[in-house]
């Protein structure tokens, strides 16, 4: 049994050692774009940004990620609830 | 705050806990529907949730643990997917933290312009997902005894 700051420090480090684990992961996690990659980050912001809020199709496109996140989670869920069903069967 | 008052939560703070966290991670998933300035902060809120969710469970992540030799395999299973949900949702904040627009803004950061980080948001983001479809699956069995059970108490 821990105290509640105790469990707190324990949920921060891990998550702490997790977020360092992957920053040393990312390659080249600092530093400028080079060569294609720049043009590419450039191109992708400004994608992002009229996708989120200028309207046109992103309404549309929500509701497409909307379903999409649905579908994945349910897949998952059902998914689940079937494997453990068809291993609970009575044997024939 | 002492350890009894988290061990002695009602059912029904717990099961609204749990609504709330379902609620905001389907509005985190989609930020084309809600903007990128409210998916970055509605994700901390989300992660504050997950965090509450986290030590409420505490004494079940403690005995899982500790006897994770000689568990249950439903037991053993579910620490193992709680495990890589955690690690899951942690790449995907850092990675969301890394590109994000309004949250680095505040902190007068510029994002980063590494492609890499996206990816890796995206990929762990739609992994977080699955796993908590497997989750909530897995718990299925309490969540229905656990409205079952609030909804009688409310009729009565």
């Amino acid at each position: 049994m821990k105290s509640l700051p105790a469990r707190i420090l324990i949920v921060v480090l891990i998550t702490g050692l997790i977020c360092g684990a992957t920053y040393l992961a990312v390659p080249d996690s600092s530093g400028p774009p080079r060569g294609p990659e720049a043009g590419a980050v450039e191109g992708a912001a400004e994608g992002e940004r009229h996708g989120h809020h200028e309207g046109g199709s992103s309404a549309f496109e929500g509701v497409g990620e909307l379903v999409k996140n649905g579908g994945i989670f349910a897949v998952a869920a059902v998914g689940t609830i079937g494997v453990r069903r068809w291993r609970r069967r009575p044997a024939s | 705050m002492s350890l009894q008052y988290w061990k002695g939560i009602p059912l029904k703070k717990n099961l609204l806990i749990d609504l709330v966290a379902s609620i905001s991670l389907l509005l985190v998933m989609d930020p084309r529907l809600t903007g990128i300035a409210v998916h970055e902060w509605l994700s901390v809120a989300f992660a504050s949730v997950l965090a509450v969710h986290l030590l409420l469970h505490w004494t079940w992540l403690e005995t899982a643990v500790k006897r994770f030799i000689r568990a249950a395999g439903l037991t053993r299973f579910k620490f193992v997917l709680t495990a890589f949900f955690l690690i899951g949702f942690t790449v995907a904040m850092l990675s969301g933290f890394m590109v994000s627009e309004s949250i680095l803004e505040l902190l007068g950061a510029r994002r980063s312009a590494n492609m890499t980080w996206r990816e890796v948001h995206e990929i762990s983001s739609n992994l977080t997902l699955l796993l908590v479809g497997i989750h909530v699956a897995l718990d299925w069995g309490w969540i229905k005894n656990a409205c079952r059970s609030v909804v009688t108490e409310s009729g009565r």
